[in-house]
């Protein structure tokens, strides 16, 4: 249970993190352009990708014990979870 | 053309639609939840082109025309974050109970859980009013759409009339299984040509840094976020994106999920379709600053368009306008028959007006109430004559403030029927309150501060749910879900 319950600290903490993180205002009145792209929205779109690449790792990790069993219900009784 | 082309494409889009009615099975599980047996790519495809819609592409490039590149972290960079975790938490639990106990709609959910009937009767009639302006904004899109690619020569109400009759059409024929197929399609096109539309146009311009530069030139503003954009308005605005949880029809495409691990995809890949989509539309509404320059008030709405008219050739024009109405009609549909559903299951078959209602009855009611909420609807757009984007939000603001009682149903075992009517009265209430106190304030906010509505009016709703259920007797208004 240690385990699972770290996994889902993790999980937490890093939705917290992208929280924090998507408000950048180090970079609000920054004009800077990347690849002729504002600063601005070409961290967003890096952010992104750090957000599925983290939800990735959720559905590996944190994928609840409970959807499976209930898909398992299902398939024994035809449907019926 | 250009016409030729979109309207080529609504045939193509109704065959597709017309075909899949040859799979239907007749039931209402089968028109309501496609029989809930959506696979994986087709739920990412068909949530994803549902959330997405005329907001997604002409609000946010008419927004990004007058605010710049803010536009991208108030609602697409939070609802890459705040919709994968609903659809994570909350999605899959509402698939679960809909499996157990055969949930249709929202309100079944919540008068089982509540023993309440006369609060689903109330939360129908919440969620329906809250939809209209939603659907508004589809039909207005049309319009507008088809009258910008012709250069003026189809009048807007044609392109509603259109964009209407054709869901119209598929969704009534073929139900939530046509739907689903015909948004893969639509959600696959218009990525594509949203993204092409963006390189053909901006290589017209000399290149992103070229334009970027142009625009620095006459609207320097729009390059950063700044006082645009202010603080409490961007945490704030995070709250704008829960309000996926209580669409009625993301809720019904939930349902429709063949197995709990169909979610997984949309999960993951949400964010990415979120980028893909709305760099172009931003950045296509900043460089309208280059071409169009003067653009005032409803006007900004057709930002896009106009540059699709101005710097696209005939035939590219014309597909991406096809791909336009391709976001637009893949919103429009699933919102229409959610109603459908929901009129059909929550109202006529829960009273029994009419009597029992066979399996072929519960389909005919559906298909005639999907007619006529997209014919009133029409109506409205022909009067109608407000900013997409500040339509959509005050549709999310209610549907995100009515989220905590959903929460609260699903997790929290003292949550009472006391307190959802709590929760429903504080939201509407508060709805009507900042509504009105907004009208004639450009970029309103709470007391001037920054802070979104949706903010006070989460917080309140939350507030009186808890203390709505906690003051209640314990029993016997709930049921265990």
């Amino acid at each position: 249970m240690t385990g699972e319950t770290n996994v889902r600290r993790w999980g937490v903490l890093g939705l917290l993190m992208l929280y924090v993180l998507r408000i950048d205002l180090w970079f609000w009145r920054d004009a800077t352009l990347i690849a002729g792209i504002p600063v601005g929205l070409a961290y967003h779109v890096v952010f992104c990708f750090l957000a599925s690449a983290w939800f990735w790792w959720m559905v590996s990790r944190q994928w609840p014990e409970r959807l499976d069993e209930a898909e398992r219900r299902a398939a024994r009784t035809g449907g019926e979870a | 053309m250009t016409l030729g082309i979109v309207l080529g494409y609504l045939v193509l889009v109704l065959v597709i639609g017309v075909a899949s009615h040859r799979l239907m099975q007749r039931t209402g599980e089968d028109f309501f939840l496609a029989g809930r047996s959506i696979g994986s790519f087709v739920l990412l495809m068909t949530l994803f082109g549902t959330h997405m819609t005329s907001f997604a592409l002409l609000g946010s490039s008419a927004e990004s025309y007058r605010i710049g590149v803010g536009v991208f972290t108030l609602m697409a960079s939070s609802s890459a974050l705040i919709v994968p975790i609903v659809f994570f938490y909350v999605g899959t639990r509402v698939w679960t109970l809909g499996k157990q106990h055969g949930f249709v709609t929202q309100v079944d959910l919540m008068r089982h859980r509540f023993g309440s009937d006369a609060f689903g009767l109330a939360l129908f009639v919440v969620l329906v009013l809250l939809m209209i302006p939603y659907l508004l904004i589809g039909v207005m899109g049309g319009g507008i759409t088809l009258t910008q690619i012709t250069g003026g020569d189809v009048a807007p109400w044609v392109g509603g009339l259109l964009i209407s009759l054709v869901v119209v059409s598929y969704v009534s024929l073929s139900g939530l299984r046509g739907t689903a197929w015909v948004n893969t399609f639509q959600t696959c096109l218009f990525m594509v040509l949203g993204g092409l539309t963006a390189v053909v146009i901006i290589a017209k311009l000399g290149g992103v840094e070229a334009a970027m530069r142009e625009v620095s030139k006459v609207a320097p503003e729009l390059l950063v976020r700044g006082d645009a954009v202010p603080f409490a308005k961007v945490v704030t605005y995070t709250l704008i994106p829960l309000s996926v949880g209580m669409f009625p029809h993301i809720f019904m495409h939930w349902l429709s999920a063949e197995r709990a691990r169909t979610f997984k995809a949309p999960i993951v890949f949400y964010p990415l379709c979120i980028a893909a989509v709305w760099v172009p539309s931003v950045l296509l509404g900043v460089f309208g600053r280059i071409g169009f320059p003067d653009l005032q008030g409803a006007e900004t709405n057709s930002v896009l368009i106009r540059m699709i008219a101005e710097y696209t050739p005939g035939v590219l024009g014309g597909l991406l306008g096809a791909g336009v109405f391709a976001a637009i009609m893949s919103s429009l549909d699933s919102q229409s028959l959610s109603l459908g559903t929901m009129f059909t299951h929550d109202i006529v078959e829960h009273y029994r007006l009419g009597g029992q209602l066979e399996e072929a009855q519960k389909v005919r009611v559906g298909r005639l109430f999907v007619v006529a909420i997209v014919g009133l609807t029409f109506l409205i757009s022909l009067v109608a004559r407000p900013s997409i984007f500040g339509m959509a939000v005050w549709s999310f603001t209610g549907y995100a403030s009515l989220l905590p009682i959903l929460l609260a149903a699903l997790f929290w075992r003292r949550a009472s029927a006391t307190g959802a009517w709590c929760a429903l009265g504080t939201v509407v209430v508060l709805w009507l309150y900042f509504f009105f106190d907004s009208r004639g304030v450009p970029g309103y906010s709470v007391g001037g501060t920054g802070v979104m509505p949706v903010a006070v009016i989460f917080v309140g709703s939350t507030l009186a749910m808890a203390t709505g259920s906690l003051l209640a007797s314990p029993r016997p208004q709930r049921r265990e879900l």
